[in-house]
């Protein structure tokens, strides 16, 4: 027999390795380890609320929703001070008297 | 159903009843004893915690075998991210090649004289996408016919033909490389 059908011999034989295999079985008192692990564990339903949370499609859009919420308040902030109108302005500056320039404009005003 | 009322021996029964198919399902899947006990608890802890959402609308083993299977490879997943961080401490230094090399898996359902071939096959199943995986180890494992794993895994009996028909067809692949290096 030659290399080749060797080889084929053998593949051929590991493909069928799991003719008339049985179903393994767990190790005994199965229900009983089970029983005692289900009493020990807490009902902790803040870990099951981190896992829901450390999700990886949970916490990108979570970090997706806080970027655009930041965008969207920059933006605000931003178009807000950019949209002051003439006559804010003009408002503003007859309030602080901000056409006078120098202290001594102040002291030197006319009767 | 007296186990959707939280009935202790209904779940006592229904453990002892299932208990073989989720295990060598698990093992089948994960290739070590300890884990796929692990698995076979936290299935069963899932059962008895939903089984309230089991509606009845495939029959229960279908159910119990998507868990298995979810089970299953979310340990696989697990236990690979556990690998790389292992890789990564070895280059610093820690020795970690037991989780890297894993040894040798026996499956301890096949016959005797079948023992080394079947270690060669679970050696080259582990190589295979997770679907191919998955139906060729209920079609050969747990014996199951195309028309379930179909309906387990939510795929059209054709679909199961040809990922059986393409998992044999890499494993063929996979072992003709395997032995041509390792046969004198």
């Amino acid at each position: 027999m030659n290399k080749n059908e060797q080889i084929n011999k053998l593949v051929d034989e590991a493909l069928s390795s799991l003719d008339g295999a049985e179903r393994a079985t767990p190790k005994p008192y199965l229900f009983t380890r089970l029983n005692a692990r289900m009493q020990n564990e807490p009902d902790n339903s803040w870990d099951a609320v981190l896992k829901f949370i450390s999700r990886p499609a949970i916490a990108l859009a979570g970090l997706c929703l806080v970027i655009t919420i930041n965008a969207m308040v920059v933006s605000s902030n931003y178009s807000g001070q950019t949209t002051t109108t003439a006559d804010e302005q003009y408002v503003s500056a007859d309030e602080y008297n901000t056409s006078v320039a120098v202290l001594s404009d102040i002291e030197n005003i006319e009767p | 159903m007296q186990l959707q009322q939280g009935d202790a021996q209904a779940f006592k029964k229904l453990v002892d009843e299932w208990q073989d198919m989720v295990y060598n399902t698990a093992l089948g899947i994960v290739q070590n004893a300890d884990d796929a006990d692990d698995i076979t608890q936290d299935v069963f802890i899932q059962v008895y915690q939903s089984v309230s959402s089991f509606k009845g609308e495939s029959k229960f083993s279908t159910w119990l075998y998507r868990i298995v299977i979810t089970k299953s490879l979310d340990h696989l997943k697990k236990k690979k991210r556990k690998k790389r961080f292992g890789f990564m401490q070895s280059l610093f230094g820690n020795n970690s090649d037991e989780e890297i090399h894993p040894e040798e898996f026996n499956h301890p359902g096949v016959l005797m004289e079948n023992k080394e071939s079947a270690a060669a096959l679970f050696k080259a199943l582990q190589q295979l996408p997770d679907k191919q995986r998955i139906a060729f180890t209920l079609h050969r494992l747990e014996a199951q016919r195309h028309q379930d794993i179909a309906a387990v895994m939510e795929l059209s009996v054709t679909a199961v033909e040809s990922l059986i028909a393409r998992a044999k067809g890499n494993l063929r692949q996979i072992l003709k490389d395997y032995y041509e290096k390792n046969v004198a």
